[in-house]
């Protein structure tokens, strides 16, 4: 997976974190969701913020809160969809 | 798995079990954070300390629930069961089910289709519920053999559709006697355990699903539940699932703390009572709407009085209750996150909702919510929202809660139970539309801090459900405008209904 996708990634949630008091460190494998550290409603813009960065059609795939449950889980996800669909 | 220890206080665990208002940043901590001294978890990781918290939740589970005893066994059972604890779920979930059946409508309908065997009436909560295990247990066997089938390609669906079909059947009151008995046999266990079926339907399509009996028997678990499955399905207890026997410690200390936690509540919500409808003899809003209604006169400042009780009050109830059953769960092994977590810490009423009744809320984001979100107006960002939040917070939560009265279309008719929802239907709405523009407005906020963040906008949520507390009515009795008028009275505009 390349880097610039865990630094995409990584920004994204570490400026949704401060809303929440949140000021803790995130590792590759934390829950983000799993945890209560970001709600249902967060998981909406990060769907969002996946379909434009990286083109993925939630409606294609049996979609679970769960495949994105932590930044390793997220780029797991997006590569599997890039296989899937044969791109980059 | 990682390691419930490592994980930052913010987690479900992280009980900040003391924590209930706004305090801001500053925590005053009734319950010492014992599973964070290692010297705690170390005994309560042995046989004679787990064996020792097990006892110690017994007997403070006791005098707030007659079923303490089946419960604390069942998850002393879990405990002790370590990898195998999926396997000790059925018979610990069907023994209590025997001692405290769910849904006991088919009886009254079977006495008013006169059925008069004292036999068959005693029987009935059990063959119910035989029936539904054998139905579920064949719908779980079908999804996973036909997954590509009309019914199973969209199992949630050809459940809504099928409730439906039944409602409508029921409704059009053409069954007599035995007939309709057994109609009313399927139904009403159906819409009890509807949601249960569906997270069990749902986890079909996951690689590492549970074979079907663990799957029944998180069906109404015995640690507790509502119509609403607190700890949602297998695939989410799999993952919260206590690994090893350090994580069993912490998750049990967790889930004493919690229920310690839960009794302080109930004393704080006894004392609220007390001083609010004994003392300052504030009536309850029951009561001042009923009278209101009546026609007897309340003054409007009795009747925010308690309004704004009554939004304590079930504050305290939801997480009183929750507490409970979380606790209870977690004694078993499954580190659930709280149901009810600082509701009023919230500044958002999205926020709120969200902490006020988690599981309920993960029902319908899940449900309805995602799907709807992932198909709907994808083109179009904010109506896209807002229609995933209509057909959630509205459309779903209308039909929670019509399938979990049933027992209305039995009474009044599938017409009249309709009519009759119409003030709750108007709530779903009100609630949606709040919900939708917070999450609008919450895509553009900024961090926040300081009077504005910490009083003002929690104080402005709190007081925005407080409001909706008006139209949130779940029975039949009262009509729409009946409501209206009390909103009117309430704001010094009776005269205008």
């Amino acid at each position: 997976m390349d880097v610039s996708v865990h630094a995409k990634l990584r920004n994204f949630i570490a400026e949704r974190m401060p809303r929440k008091d949140d000021e803790a460190p995130i590792n590759e494998s934390d829950s983000l969701f799993l945890s209560g550290r970001l709600s249902s409603f967060d998981a909406l813009e990060l769907i969002v913020f996946l379909e434009t960065e990286f083109s993925i059609d939630f409606a294609e795939i049996d979609f679970e809160q769960s495949q994105l449950d932590s930044i390793e889980a997220i780029t797991n996800l997006i590569g599997a969809y890039r296989t899937q669909i044969g791109g980059p | 798995m990682a390691s419930i220890t490592a994980v930052p206080e913010r987690e479900a665990g992280a009980d900040r079990s003391v924590e209930f208002l706004p305090i801001g940043r500053g925590r005053i901590r009734f319950i010492p954070p014992l599973e964070t001294y290692p010297r705690v978890v170390a005994f309560a990781a042995t046989g004679y300390g787990r064996s020792a918290l097990l006892l110690l939740f017994g007997l403070l589970l006791a005098p707030a629930n007659p079923l303490w005893l089946p419960i604390t066994m069942g998850a002393a059972a879990c405990a002790y069961a370590g990898s195998y604890r999926r396997w000790v779920l059925l018979p610990a979930t069907l023994g209590l089910l025997c001692l405290a059946p769910q849904g006991t409508m088919p009886a009254r309908i079977a006495a008013a289709e006169g059925v008069t065997s004292a036999l068959l009436l005693a029987l009935l909560p059990y063959l119910t519920l035989a029936a539904i295990f054998a139905l579920s247990a064949a719908a779980i066997a079908g999804a996973l053999r036909f997954p590509r089938s009309l019914i199973f390609r969209r199992p949630i669906l050809s459940l809504h559709v099928l409730v439906v079909g039944l409602l409508l059947f029921a409704g059009a009151d053409i069954l007599h006697g035995a007939a309709r008995l057994l109609l009313w046999f399927f139904l009403v266990p159906l819409c009890g355990y509807f949601w249960f079926l569906s997270y069990a339907l749902r986890d079909q399509r996951a690689s590492d699903r549970w074979p079907v009996l663990p799957q029944l028997g998180i069906f109404h678990p015995f640690w507790g539940s509502t119509s609403t499955p607190f700890g949602k399905g297998a695939a989410y207890l799999r993952r919260v699932e206590a690994a090893n026997a350090q994580e069993l410690a912490v998750t049990q200390l967790k889930g004493l703390k919690l229920l310690i936690w839960a009794y302080f509540l109930k004393a704080l919500s006894a004392g609220f009572a007390e001083v609010i409808h004994g003392y300052l003899q504030v009536p309850t809003f029951g009561d001042a709407f009923a009278q209101q209604i009546a026609g007897l006169s309340v003054p409007p400042l009795i009747c925010w009085a308690a309004l704004i009780s009554r939004f304590f009050e079930d504050l305290l109830s939801m997480a009183i209750g929750g507490h409970v059953i979380v606790a209870s769960a977690r004694m078993a092994g499954f580190r659930l996150l709280r149901n009810t977590y600082k509701p009023l810490a919230a500044r958002t009423i999205a926020e709120f909702w969200n902490r006020y009744y988690f599981y309920f809320k993960e029902l319908l984001v899940e449900f309805y919510y995602y799907p709807t979100f992932l198909r709907c107006f994808k083109r179009h960002r904010r109506l896209r929202m807002l229609f995933a939040t209509f057909a959630a917070a509205g459309a779903g939560n209308a039909f929670f809660h019509f399938i979990r009265d049933v027992d209305y279309v039995d009474r009044m008719g599938l017409a009249g139970a309709l009519v009759g929802y119409q003030t709750y239907l108007f709530y779903c709405v009100l609630l949606s539309v709040g919900i939708g523009l917070s999450q609008l407005r919450q895509t553009r906020r900024r961090a926040e801090r300081g009077f504005r963040a910490t009083v003002a906008a929690p104080a402005s949520v709190a007081a925005f459900y407080c409001m909706l507390l008006v139209f949130n009515d779940e029975g039949r009795q009262y009509s729409l405008a009946d409501h209206f008028r009390f909103l009117f009275h309430l704001l010094g505009a009776g005269q205008w209904m």
